[in-house]
């Protein structure tokens, strides 16, 4: 068997065993459902049987409902305990000396709770424009100004971790640079639109 | 009169590559929002991509993923540059939203040592399944060898994978050497 026929007893394997795999028929239910046109239809249905003014009424009167049962209970609802608490919690001590102090565990867990959340809370100070112009190895961007921002790998790979990397971004794309206010860059999302 | 012009048509669409199809109904999709030719795209590429993804990760992983990429084509769809490369882009996604699936859940090993190319796991001599043949593979070869399958070229695979296409010829030459050597065809 030469070079070739292996080549291709390669590919025709692949393509049999894709043959047993289909993609499950759920999957194209859940993606065409998301169509927003799809998601208009039951709306649609209704809006043909109920004249405008009926369809209007109705729709305010849903409202009011909603408004009486959901907003009475905010108007008195106390600001949740956790973050009053956890700016409160400032304690250090041995873990012997402590284990007994009534709260103690609860506080602990709420500032850590608090701790976290500020992590991964973006605070985005400025955001700025620019197309990717390369993403091999270390990631290229020029902006408005024709100037290049070059950005490592390993932080496109930390950023990446958190979710915060557009997956769909190619060469061309025009995107917001997203920093915070010490200057670190902390996001990178598509543009809507051309930004420059 | 017609009729001619039907044939016109029909030769027309004859010799409209496979890509610039996808390019046409992408385009349609992204200007009109019309479901069907998302919904023929969405026929055309979700068993290449599923199956991608299948061997890279697992059933319920590689089924999250596909439905992710969709949406995720859905919501960029304005922002997708058309250069002919569709099946590309999404490839990338998937290839990124699988990452990102593995980091989330502490699964990801980073397997791209450029000496060692990961390691083959043992393989049962008499493997007869070639799904479960490519399983063996250290990530980044069964990477670059399915994506060689769905008919990407070196380029494209660089570029989907976000390395050299250097590492790309060699990811794929130890792939290939391995599943030679244990592939028996009937």
């Amino acid at each position: 068997m030469n070079e070739s026929d292996r080549q291709d007893a390669l590919q025709q394997a692949y393509n049999a065993a894709k043959q047993r795999y289909p993609a499950p028929g759920r999957i194209k239910r859940a993606v065409v459902n998301q169509q927003p046109g799809n998601q208009q239809h039951f709306f649609d249905r209704a809006k043909a049987r109920l004249p405008g003014r009926e369809w209007l009424a109705l729709a305010a009167a849903a409202g009011c409902l909603l408004l009486l049962v959901k907003g009475a209970p905010l108007i008195n609802q106390p600001l949740p305990d956790t973050e009053l608490i956890a700016l409160e919690v400032e304690y250090h001590g041995y873990q012997d000396d402590v284990a007994s102090l009534p709260d103690y565990r609860e506080k602990l867990t709420l500032y850590t709770r608090e701790f976290t959340r500020q992590l991964d809370t973006l605070n985005v100070f400025y955001s700025r424009p620019a197309m990717l112009a390369s993403h091999q190895g270390n990631w290229l961007f020029t902006d408005c100004d024709n100037q290049t921002i070059t950005v490592s790998h390993e932080l496109i790979d930390d950023l990446r971790a958190l979710q915060r990397v557009d997956p769909a971004l190619v060469e061309g794309t025009f995107v917001a640079l997203a920093f915070d206010e010490q200057g670190r860059l902390i996001k990178i999302e598509q543009a809507p639109i051309k930004s420059c | 009169m017609g009729i001619a012009k039907l044939g016109f048509l029909r030769t027309f669409l004859k010799s409209e590559t496979a890509t610039s199809c996808n390019e046409t109904l992408f385009k349609r999709y992204r200007q009109t929002g019309d479901s069907a030719a998302l919904s023929a795209l969405y026929d055309q590429h979700c068993n290449n991509l599923y199956y991608y993804l299948l061997v890279m990760s697992d059933p319920n992983t590689a089924a999250d993923v596909t439905q992710k990429v969709w949406l995720k084509v859905m919501e960029s769809k304005q922002g997708y540059q058309s250069q002919g490369r569709f099946q590309a882009w999404l490839f990338t996604i998937g290839h990124r939203m699988l990452i990102d699936e593995f980091r989330q859940s502490k699964r990801w090993q980073a397997d791209t040592d450029p000496d060692t190319l990961g390691s083959v796991a043992p393989v049962n001599e008499n493997e007869t399944d070639f799904h479960q043949l490519l399983k063996h593979l250290p990530f980044t070869q069964r990477e670059a060898f399915s994506l060689q399958q769905e008919g990407f070229s070196l380029q494209d695979i660089a570029s989907i994978c976000d390395v050299p296409v250097e590492t790309v010829k060699t990811r794929l030459r130890y792939a290939r050497n391995t599943l030679k050597k244990h592939w028996k065809t009937s």
